[in-house]
């Protein structure tokens, strides 16, 4: 069957991330794939609380500065 | 605004200042310090949009920019910043070990504990949703070094907040997680 492709090609996959800095590539499965959803909710919440505060005028005012043909030249 | 086309890149970039916002302050922890970065990213994206490639990614682009725009200006500050983030690292991470979950730190500062390029990688893949490969090319860097910095930021927050389980993670995502599964049955 095709297993053993399977397994050779994750074993270079494993070989690439490894070599650049993973110190211990047992970890790659190591964490529940439910801990890792918390994570990502958790991070999301947090995320999202910074994209949806109100934006300062200092960014308003630079993008309409920005477009103004004077500030082109 | 003379009647003429709107500029659909100004436009664009209008709508993706709060990301640029929100990545900048992942990056360098300080407000202050992420907003100037986020003023120096919009000027130099628009004094360069005719170099972007219309069609593709802005928010990658333009993340790009301000990624580069942060290292270069890190790079004149570098021992600053080492030492101020291994001296409350250090110090975080005894606690941590101490204390159990009784007065385990929240997410928001166990993410600022983290590694620059770990809580990055964690930034793009996990809460702006870029691919691998797309972050490997703004990192520049392979894929599978993203992946792996990717979960060992994870490992990282687990071990910071002494979770073990994803029932640690507190009642908003407990409730959330019943109320699906209530709503299925």
């Amino acid at each position: 069957m095709s297993d053993d492709k399977r397994q050779d090609s994750q074993m270079n996959s494993d070989e690439l991330s490894t070599s650049a800095e993973n110190k211990s590539p047992g970890n790659e499965s190591a964490m529940p794939r439910e801990l890792q959803g918390a994570i990502g909710k958790q991070l999301k919440h947090v995320y999202g609380q910074m994209l949806a505060e109100p934006l300062p005028d200092k960014f308003t005012q630079l993008l309409a500065s920005l477009s103004k043909p004077e500030s082109n030249s | 605004m003379s009647g003429a086309e709107p500029n659909t890149f100004q436009h664009d970039l209008a709508a993706l200042v709060p990301n640029l916002r929100a990545f900048a302050r992942s990056l360098c922890g300080n407000p202050h310090n992420a907003d100037d970065l986020v003023q120096e990213t919009m000027v130099k994206a628009w004094k360069n949009q005719a170099s972007f490639a219309q069609g593709s990614n802005l928010k990658a682009w333009l993340f790009t920019i301000l990624r580069n725009t942060y290292l270069s200006e890190r790079r004149k500050r570098k021992h600053e910043v080492e030492d101020q983030d291994g001296i409350l690292a250090s110090q975080l991470s005894v606690h941590g070990a101490q204390s159990g979950h009784m007065d385990m730190i929240d997410f928001s500062k166990a993410f600022a504990l983290l590694p620059d390029d770990q809580r990055e990688a964690l930034i793009l893949i996990g809460a702006e949703g870029f691919s691998y490969e797309e972050a490997a090319i703004m990192c520049g860097c392979a894929v599978g070094t993203i992946k792996s910095r990717v979960n060992r930021a994870r490992g990282k927050l687990c071990e910071l907040m002494g979770v073990d389980g994803a029932g640690d993670f507190g009642p908003e995502i407990a409730t959330r997680g019943r109320s699906s599964v209530a709503s299925a049955g």
